[in-house]
């Protein structure tokens, strides 16, 4: 309690409730049954509210995830054994639960393989089951195992909670539809389902990382959050593999430069413009660690090349004293891995750093009409910095105003504006001036 | 220097349609414990207890055998006690000025500020 006033209130750790509800959703739903995820989410629910009255009073009991689990099992109980007096069937139920509780405590007592952890992963790899659209695997994964509501991630994705609501029935009914269970694959399962999950947390993170609209330029929270379940990826001894360290590496390197990321009115602040004192130390040299286990074995995934162009520029004290020459042959053979535009634009970025501004313009315009290009503001944004470069001014004016018709973040809007008016300026041009 | 009991008078009505994400389960909580700790360290805060929620409690009235006794007196109320808390001020107007912040407020709840009366030593 904390009726006496000398005695200082205890703060909570960050995300507990959060992470907590992760995890609580997990081992209940293996308990309960991938059926039934509503009822899990519900329990969970209601301990949340439970804890939300009392310690608001009484203060954190010492151990918070303890009394949020056992007060969400005495919940899950009454519940069940409510349900079990209306229809015979729920008593099988029951019975169930507690016999999965005994299990679970002579366990713990034998000091058995850490249940939580398994328990998350399992639940990790049902929502992003393959059978499920991507989409909803995302937002899956984030209301169960991530605890976020529908409310955050429907802000996280700037998408409006009907459909992300719409999205998380739509998966759930698929886990039921086509039985998906609750477990870790085991065997020749293992890699392809483990490849859907990994794709899921680059996605999170990507998503957190370049947001696409909206005011908010970088998504903490959404980093964060595949950080966190890709660390318990790696944890895992049946998931403890490179390619689960090559992706955690990759996320390291990246979020350890998001302090310098975004300026202070929050605008938009280049690789090449960053303060890199302001790069966290700690993340990078995590991402060194992961990026060594990444290389004990034999496969090589594009997260391993990532994972290394991104530690070379975690490597460099300065933009300029970048290692270019290693960056480009990263990116050739990422090319070749992954054929995607978007890595051959990035490509084009390192060889104008290398050979200079026309060998990337040069570059870019091989991708120029590529379809999946048309509406991505990186590639007209690149060509106006290389022909500012080359003191074009009129041509690099000419692509800002392409950069600011596809979509992108606000701060990504005011950075190009700020671009296109300096580009306007130096040309002696009207900022807005026409086109004919 | 007098006491004051700030009474939380809570809705037992959850409001529709507002999603209670663990997250912010967890601002609520941390803004309740911001302001108690705030009244802790000026010394205002005296006591502070949360009642029991689940059945509301029950009701007496009258005594022997007219004695009637009921469960849950807020069948027809949506309001319960939720908790109380109790801290020192000068006055009534210092007491409502320390409770003007409650977090309850900021959640719906009506917040019932009455003076302890205590005996003369």
């Amino acid at each position: 309690m904390i009726a006496d006033p000398e005695n200082k209130v205890a703060g909570l750790v960050d995300h507990l409730f959060r992470h907590q509800a992760g995890q609580m959703i997990s081992t209940l739903t293996r308990i309960f049954g991938p059926r039934h995820i509503d009822l899990a989410e519900e329990v969970v629910q209601d301990a949340l509210l439970k804890a939300l009255q009392q310690w608001s009073y009484r203060g954190v009991p010492e151990n918070p995830s303890a009394w949020l689990i056992q007060v969400a099992k005495n919940r899950a109980l009454d519940l069940l054994r409510r349900e079990a007096s209306l229809r015979e069937k729920s008593g099988e139920l029951v019975r169930s639960f507690a016999a999965q509780e005994e299990f679970a405590n002579r366990r713990q007592e034998l000091g058995g393989p850490n249940e939580a952890l398994d328990d998350t992963l399992s639940m990790i790899f049902m929502t992003c089951h393959p059978s499920i659209p991507r989409e909803g695997r995302v937002a899956l994964t984030l209301k169960t195992a991530g605890g976020f509501g529908v409310s955050e991630i429907a802000r996280a994705f700037l998408a409006k909670e009907p459909t992300i609501a719409q999205r998380l029935v739509r998966a759930k009914r698929l886990i039921r539809e086509e039985g998906i269970t609750f477990e870790m694959p085991s065997g020749a399962e293992m890699s392809a389902r483990l490849d859907s999950v990994l794709e899921v947390l680059y996605l999170l993170f990507n998503e957190g990382y370049t947001a696409h609209s909206g005011e908010n330029l970088v998504r903490v929270d959404l980093c964060d959050e595949a950080i966190r379940l890709s660390s318990l990826i790696v944890q895992h001894p049946a998931t403890n593999l490179p390619k689960c360290h090559a992706l955690l590496a990759l996320m390291l390197f990246q979020a350890a430069r998001l302090p310098a990321r975004v300026g202070k009115s929050g605008e938009l602040s280049l690789l090449a413009e960053q303060d890199r004192s302001l790069w966290d130390k700690r993340l990078i040299d995590r991402g060194y660690w992961h990026l060594d286990r990444s290389a004990l074995g034999d496969e090589f995934t594009d997260y391993h090349l990532q994972a290394a162009i991104a530690a070379c520029h975690a490597a460099a004290t300065s933009y300029q004293l970048t290692n270019w020459e290693e960056i480009v042959q990263l990116y050739n053979m990422l090319v070749e891995l992954n054929p995607s535009p978007v890595v051959a634009l990035n490509r084009a970025v390192a060889i104008a750093k290398w050979h200079g501004a026309a060998a990337g313009i040069q570059e870019l315009e091989k991708i120029i009409e590529h379809p999946l290009l048309q509406h991505y503001y990186l590639l007209p944004a690149t060509m106006g910095e290389l022909w500012s470069e080359l003191g074009e001014q009129m041509k690099a004016a000419d692509y800002y105003r392409q950069a600011l018709d596809c979509p992108c973040s606000e701060p990504e809007r005011r950075f190009l504006s700020k671009r296109l008016e300096a580009a306007s300026h130096n040309n002696n041009l009207n900022p807005i001036g026409d086109r004919t | 220097m007098p006491q004051y009991m700030l009474i939380s008078h809570d809705s037992t009505e959850i409001p529709e349609g507002v999603e209670f994400t663990p997250e912010m389960i967890q601002s609520v909580l941390q803004h309740y414990y911001t302001w108690i700790e705030k009244l802790q360290k000026s010394g205002h805060m005296v006591s502070l207890n949360k009642l029991k929620d689940n059945d509301f409690g029950c009701n007496l009235k009258g005594i022997g055998k007219d004695q009637v006794v009921t469960d849950g007196p807020y069948a027809e109320t949506k309001e319960i006690i939720g908790g109380y808390w109790v801290i020192k001020a000068k006055n009534y107007d210092e007491a409502v000025k320390l409770a003007s912040d409650c977090p309850s407020l900021v959640y719906g709840s009506r917040v019932e500020v009455r003076e302890v009366d205590e005996l003369p030593n």
